[in-house]
């Protein structure tokens, strides 16, 4: 069943740091489990030295944990214990100590596929802030979750918070898809800027996306220059025929 | 538009505090009894470095947004560094960073995520400590923050424009400050002029004003000069400090007259809200 689900789910990432920034200071994260169908994208809240390494610590515990009956968020407690031990006994200058006191913030989306019996596909997608899914088919967009329109982006995005024990308030939503549907999880800039574009009936889907020979080769090299200077991830996923290898 | 630069680590931008350390510092704040307005500033400035330290810290050390100078006036104008760093006029937040006189541990109550609250102890910082001597030369004051700034600006043309701000309590007892102050704000680089707050630290009870938009509240002939010296909110700043609650009209000047102690401290959290534009 895991394989099947893997042979059918061909995902890409394609990132980029913020302008005058290295790789290294990257503070976005993204990850897939083709295994297991989840995949996830964070974006660490600059204001903490610890983001990047708090988004990774989400995405990475999401991807790899399929929720038990006991909870759906058994995921949230791993990336949490993940997260306090990177550190932990090692000698810190004072307000990198602060910083772990206080704490890391970010935002987070993960989608969940599950196979149906009849070839199509069930997913479920849970978000905390402002990165965004677009489901698209055939080049048209279909849903965009969890904000539906570009004038919701605003400063002050819901996170989660480092030292929180539960999974805070978040949005959920759940979907169908079908053979040689895409769905494209995306960083806030990245995800506004395609909305704004959207909105404004000028190509994105088809300029993002090699439609309809390979979806998933991103072509976001040459983006326009009214994209926000922030940290950009993209994650494509695009489902197969069963037949495919 | 002004203040619309981005702050990075090539285009860093500067921020300048000048503390009156004449001796009437040392009696306390009005509505606190017990609090020598010196200690009261000191902690107060301390707080704010280590906010801005905070705010730059990255795993692999601290990004140089900021170039900050501590500039005292009591007797005579000097660098108020300490430790290490004594006698340095403006100094890149990371050296201001890893070389404080020493790191004090402190009790301070936090949210225990639960909705209440538990302490702990946390790391502070100390790199400025109160003293005081006879006279408040703050023109001279001035106009030596004047010639700091004109140096940063030579290197940093297009920088985010600089910020002063001046914490004193009395009467300058060297010129009247009014020329220096013209000339300090008549600096720019290429996204605006500097822009210089004052804090007026008060020994009465009174409560205090903050940030008014017209002369004609303040009857202090001493706070209407302040009050004149100060800038406009540039608009990052108005908008900062009306998200902070703040009722900031489009005359309302960077002043706060009688301020107390937590004056002081939101005075100078609103002063150096520029985090925004940090890339």
């Amino acid at each position: 069943m895991r394989g099947a689900v893997s042979s059918r789910l061909h995902w890409r990432v394609w990132h980029r740091p913020k302008q005058g920034h290295t790789d290294a200071e990257y503070e976005d994260a993204a990850a897939g489990n083709p295994e297991l169908g989840r995949f996830a994208i964070a974006d660490g809240a600059t204001e903490s030295a610890f983001a990047g390494d708090w988004a990774r610590c989400l995405v990475t515990s999401y991807t790899e944990v399929m929720p038990s009956d006991a909870s759906v968020h058994d995921w949230f407690d791993q990336a949490r214990r993940r997260f306090q031990t990177l550190w932990q006994n090692r000698p810190l200058p004072w307000y990198l100590e602060e910083q772990i006191r206080e704490g890391a913030h970010a935002t987070f989306l993960g989608v969940q596929l599950v196979p149906h019996v009849s070839g199509s596909w069930d997913w479920h997608a849970l978000a905390v802030g402002d990165c965004c899914l677009f489901h698209l088919r055939d080049g048209v967009l279909l849903q965009s979750f969890p904000l539906q329109v570009s004038t919701e982006f605003h400063q002050l995005p819901a996170l989660i918070d480092s030292k929180w024990e539960r999974l805070p308030a978040h949005r959920q939503t759940w979907g169908q898809a079908k053979t040689g549907d895409v769905l494209l999880l995306a960083s806030d800039a990245l995800a506004q800027w395609m909305l704004v574009r959207h909105e404004q009936n000028q190509p994105v889907w088809s300029e993002l996306l090699r439609l309809p020979d390979d979806p998933l080769a991103f072509r976001l090299r040459d983006l326009g220059s009214d994209l926000r200077n922030d940290d950009l991830t993209l994650v494509g996923i695009e489902l197969l025929p069963e037949s495919l290898p | 538009m002004s203040h619309r630069a981005e702050i990075s680590r090539s285009n860093p931008t500067c921020i300048l505090l000048l503390v009156d350390q004449s001796r009437s510092m040392n009696e306390p704040f009005g509505l606190q009894p017990k609090r020598k307005k010196a200690e009261g500033v000191a902690d107060a400035i301390n707080r704010l470095l280590q906010n801005l330290v905070l705010k730059c810290a990255k795993v692999e050390g601290v990004r140089d947004y900021f170039h900050v100078g501590l500039l005292a006036y009591g007797g005579e104008v000097r660098s108020a560094w300490g430790g290490s760093l004594a006698g340095e006029e403006l100094i890149p937040i990371s050296r201001v960073a890893n070389h404080p006189i020493r790191v004090e541990e402190r009790r301070r109550q936090v949210e225990d995520g639960a909705g209440g609250l538990v302490e702990q102890t946390v790391k502070f910082p100390i790199w400025f400590e109160p003293r005081t001597a006879k006279g408040t030369p703050m023109s001279e004051a001035l106009e030596r923050a004047g010639a700091i700034i004109a140096k940063f600006l030579e290197r940093y043309p297009d920088c985010y424009p600089p910020m002063v701000l001046n914490l004193t309590d009395g009467q300058p007892t060297d010129a009247n400050p009014l020329p220096a102050a013209q000339a300090l704000c008549a600096l720019g680089s290429t996204d605006g002029q500097v822009v210089l707050f004052n804090a007026h630290l008060s020994s009465t009870a009174d409560a205090p004003i903050l940030f008014p938009a017209e002369e004609s509240l303040l009857r202090d002939p001493y706070a209407r000069l302040l009050f004149r010296i100060s800038s406009l909110f540039p608009p990052p700043l108005r908008q900062a400090a009306r998200d902070e609650g703040f009722l900031i009209e489009e005359m309302s000047r960077g002043f706060v007259f009688n301020a107390d102690l937590i004056s002081v401290i939101r005075f100078l959290d609103i002063g150096t809200r520029v985090a925004t534009r940090m890339q």
